[in-house]
C-alpha cells in the first residue's frame, strides 16, 4: 500500500513538474531570460507571475493543475514514505520480538 | 542582443507593479512563517521527485536562520540568503511606499540594473553556485533534501 502511494505520488509530481515547465517556458517567452531564470530559481515567483498573467496568456487551467498535482503528489509521497517506514519498523520489531522469544526459550531450556 | 538581455532590468520590472510586489511580499511572508514554525511550505517537486535540491532549495530556511541571527547556519544552507533578503526587502518597500518615493526607488534600481546588469549576473552566479554545490558538495545537497 505504501509503495503504491509513493508510485502514485511520483506520477502526480511528474505531471506537476511538466505543468511547471510549461509555465516556465511561457515566462521565458514573455519576459525574457532574466525573469525566466528568476522563475527557475523561485517557483513561488513563477506561480505568482502565472496568476498575474493567467487571463492574458490563457494558462489558468495549467496553473490550477500545477498546484493540485504538486500538493497531492507531495502529500501522497509523504504518506507513502511514512507508511513504508512504519511497516519496516513493525517488521524490525517483529524480528526483535522473535529473537527475544528465542533467547528466553534458550535460557529456560 | 546579448547585452540587451544582460542589462535588462529584472528587479525594477517586478517592483514597478505594486500589486505584483504586494503579492510576492505576502506569499514570501506566509512561506517564511510556515517554514519557521515547522510546518510544510510550498513543496519543491524537483526535490521530492528527483531527490536533488533545486537552485532555490534551502533559501527559506536560510533566510529564517538569518532573521534569527544565525549567520553560519544561514550561509551553510544557502550563500545567497542575504541577497535574497535584500531583494525581498526592496520588493516589500515597493509594495508599501507611497507613490512618489516608490517611483524614485524603482527608477534608482532600474538605473543601477541598466548600468551594471547586476541582477542578471547574480542570477547566473546563483545557477553556478547550485551546480557547484550539486557536483562537488553532495553532503550539503543531501542535508538540504533532509537525508
Amino acid at each position: 500500500m505504501g509503495y503504491a502511494l509513493i508510485g502514485l505520488g511520483c506520477l502526480l509530481l511528474l505531471i506537476g513538474i511538466i505543468c511547471q515547465l510549461m509555465v516556465l517556458v511561457k515566462l521565458f517567452q514573455t519576459e525574457g531570460a532574466g525573469k525566466g531564470i528568476l522563475g527557475l530559481i523561485c517557483a513561488l515567483y513563477l506561480l505568482i507571475w502565472g496568476f498575474m498573467n493567467a487571463s492574458r496568456l490563457n494558462i489558468m487551467k495549467l496553473l490550477i493543475g500545477w498546484i493540485v498535482f504538486v500538493i497531492l503528489g507531495a502529500g501522497l509521497l509523504g504518506a507513502g514514505a511514512a507508511m513504508t517506514g512504519m511497516s519496516m519498523q513493525q517488521m524490525n520489531m517483529n524480528s526483535n520480538t522473535s529473537s527475544l522469544t528465542r533467547q528466553i526459550n534458550h535460557h529456560l531450556a | 542582443m546579448f547585452r540587451h538581455q544582460l542589462f535588462a532590468p529584472i528587479m525594477a520590472s517586478v517592483m514597478r507593479k505594486r500589486t505584483e510586489a504586494f503579492v510576492i511580499t505576502g506569499v514570501a511572508a506566509a512561506q517564511g512563517l510556515l517554514v519557521a514554525s515547522g510546518l510544510p511550505g510550498w513543496p519543491c517537486p524537483v526535490r521530492h521527485l528527483l531527490g536533488i535540491p533545486c537552485p532555490g532549495c534551502g533559501l527559506t530556511r536560510a533566510v529564517a536562520a538569518l532573521l534569527h541571527g544565525e549567520w553560519h547556519t544561514s550561509l551553510a544552507l544557502h550563500a545567497f540568503a542575504p541577497l535574497f533578503l535584500i531583494a525581498l526587502a526592496l520588493i516589500a518597500l515597493a509594495a508599501m511606499l507611497p507613490e512618489r518615493p516608490r517611483r524614485s526607488l524603482v527608477y534608482t534600481i532600474e538605473t543601477i540594473e541598466h548600468r551594471t546588469g547586476i541582477t542578471m549576473l547574480l542570477l547566473v552566479c546563483l545557477m553556478l553556485y547550485w551546480l557547484i554545490r550539486l557536483l562537488f558538495f553532495p553532503e550539503t545537497a543531501a542535508r538540504l533534501i533532509g537525508r
